[in-house]
């Protein structure tokens, strides 16, 4: 066997094993919720951009005042925000009452801890920790959504979810090479902007192919090293854009299986117009 | 099981549909040969027309405009709902037992705005399946002098191909951000059609500044729902699928977890 496969093995039984402790967890808080309180998955994480073009707003929800509307339950939410280079800004917690809802500047709410961009990770609680009445639910997962609030006055406001864990251990290193399937038409286009994400704490490096739809050859190959909890911003102008006659598809190629491998596109039009979507 | 990519029409706002999906065989998924895809175009809930679009074997991806599918009318009509799925040579669905995702492209040519979506392709049972009802909590609106946002609710039903009756009732609660009611509306929503909802049109033309979110409940059917994010003055647009249920708990996988979450979930609406 291949070095390379080897590492994809590892990589895949070190995130298979991740997934089973996990699971442990979780199955033995429901064995004892009045001690060990309900299971709720996270951190989950998402990236952020804070800068001439998008502010980036975050819409949380009490899910359990909807899902169990008859017990009367607080949420408190934990933000943290991190740099491009992966170092922590800060940490703030955001009570939400039963049926609250927050849409707000994630610069306000970490009170103006925040960089240009990079990653911010979400997770909730709940007060009390446990009724019998919940228990129903078993585990659940933080609802949050990312929204990007374009400050150019014609763009329209572009949302991304998320459902991806932060990682708080380094996964060993171990190839994976993911085709997106996003298509873009780049001769329609003057700029690009990708934002690599690290949800792990160990670098990651790979690259981003962009390939003929038509014979898969690649035209064009942009590489990243992203920091631990970094992003990387690769930017393709209108120069680099000019060299493609056709749509291009893209491949992404990291060298870990970190849970977040979905870079954020975005795509600005001939006439000035932003868009986003995660690859 | 059979898949399909649902296609809205956002022509209300002035948009062209258009999408791209994989070759399977391309990616070495299927091994039937040769693939193509199949677009079905749903006006007034009926099936009024058929295209097909070959992949060459070698080719990655297809990526296709409305203006390619010659539509009845030349375009897309608002309310009209397009499908795209996977067929043999011989016209009989291919199995989606493969990665199946596909992207939404929507583009306003007169601008030149444009937004596209990542969307897995939904998976559509057969004759007589019995749907889970929809729950849609829209916490993330956005409505004030600048921006408005719409939901798009896809909703199709294999028992009712061939017909133009029937549809979904469905309840849309406004609730402020401390979460009291601000507005009820109920409505029907046609099968095989697209719906676009705009949160000042439940609020009854008024438009309201504040944040609000909306809460959708209604019958079962097989549903594909898309958050449109508009700006007013410029009509360029942002879009993001939704997640169903599974993704924030546990309790709809099992049968009696998932019998409490949504008797609780939809309190007097729930029989």
């Amino acid at each position: 066997m291949e070095l390379k496969n080897v590492g994809r093995v590892v990589s895949r039984a070190w995130e298979y094993g991740q997934d089973k402790l996990l699971n442990l967890r979780s199955q033995t808080q429901l064995l004892f919720p009045s001690v060990l309180g309900m299971p709720i998955r996270g951190p989950l994480v998402q990236f952020y951009r804070n800068d001439e073009k998008f502010e980036t707003r975050l819409s949380l929800v009490n899910y359990m005042s909807y899902f169990s509307p008859d017990e009367a339950i607080t949420q408190n939410y934990s933000l943290t925000t991190y740099d491009p280079s992966g170092r922590r800004l800060g940490r703030k917690t955001l009570p939400l009452l039963p049926g609250q809802t927050r849409q707000e500047n994630l610069a306000t709410l970490m009170e103006g801890l925040v960089a240009e961009y990079g990653i911010f990770s979400v997770n909730t609680t709940y007060s009390p920790r446990y009724s019998g009445r919940i228990r129903f639910l078993g585990e659940t997962s933080p609802q949050f959504m990312t929204l990007f609030i374009p400050k150019d006055g014609k763009s329209g406001p572009q949302m991304v979810h998320s459902h991806k864990r932060f990682e708080a251990w380094p996964v060993p290193p171990g190839a994976s090479s993911r085709p997106s399937s996003c298509v873009e038409d780049l001769r329609e286009l003057c700029r690009i902007d990708i934002f690599v994400l690290n949800s792990g704490p160990a670098s990651v490096s790979g690259r981003i192919l962009f390939n003929s739809l038509e014979t898969k050859d690649t035209l064009l190959t942009l590489t990243f090293d992203v920091p631990g909890h970094g992003v990387r911003r690769l930017i393709l102008d209108e120069k680099e854009l000019g060299r493609f006659s056709a749509p291009a598809s893209m491949r992404i190629e990291h060298n870990r299986m970190i849970q977040h491998r979905k870079p954020i596109l975005f795509r600005t039009s001939r006439t000035g117009f932003v868009s986003c979507n995660h690859l | 099981m059979n898949r399909k990519l649902f296609i809205p029409s956002l022509r209300e706002l002035g948009y062209f549909s258009g999408f791209s999906l994989r070759n399977p065989l391309a990616f070495g998924y299927a091994g039937t040969a040769p693939v193509k895809v199949l677009l079905t175009l749903f006006r007034e809930s009926k099936p009024v027309h058929t295209h097909f679009i070959e992949f060459p074997r070698a080719q990655a991806y297809i990526i296709t405009r409305e203006s390619e599918w010659n539509l009845p009318g030349g375009q897309t009509q608002a309310g009209d709902l397009s499908t795209a799925e996977y067929v043999s040579g011989t016209n009989e669905p291919i199995p989606g037992d493969f990665p199946c995702e596909g992207q939404i492209i929507m583009d306003l040519p007169e601008t030149g705005a444009r937004a596209s979506v990542l969307f897995e392709m939904v998976p559509v049972r057969g004759k007589g399946h019995k749907y889970a009802p929809i729950y849609h909590n829209a916490h993330y609106m956005l409505s004030s002098d600048l921006f408005e946002t719409h939901a798009c609710m896809m909703n199709f039903n294999i028992d009712q191909l061939e017909t133009s009756d029937g549809s979904n009732k469905f309840e849309f609660r406004v609730l402020s951000p401390d979460g009291k009611t601000l507005q009820v509306t109920n409505r029907t929503l046609a099968y095989n059609s697209t719906s676009l909802i705009s949160v000042s049109e439940l609020c009854n033309g008024k438009q309201t500044n504040d944040n609000v979110a909306v809460l959708a409940r209604g019958g079962a059917a097989q549903f594909a729902i898309l958050s449109v994010f508009l700006n007013k003055r410029t009509n360029a647009i942002g879009l993001e699928h939704s997640l169903p249920p599974i993704y924030y708990t546990e309790a709809v996988k099992h049968t009696e977890s998932r019998k409490v979450f949504y008797q609780k979930a939809f309190g007097n609406l729930w029989n």
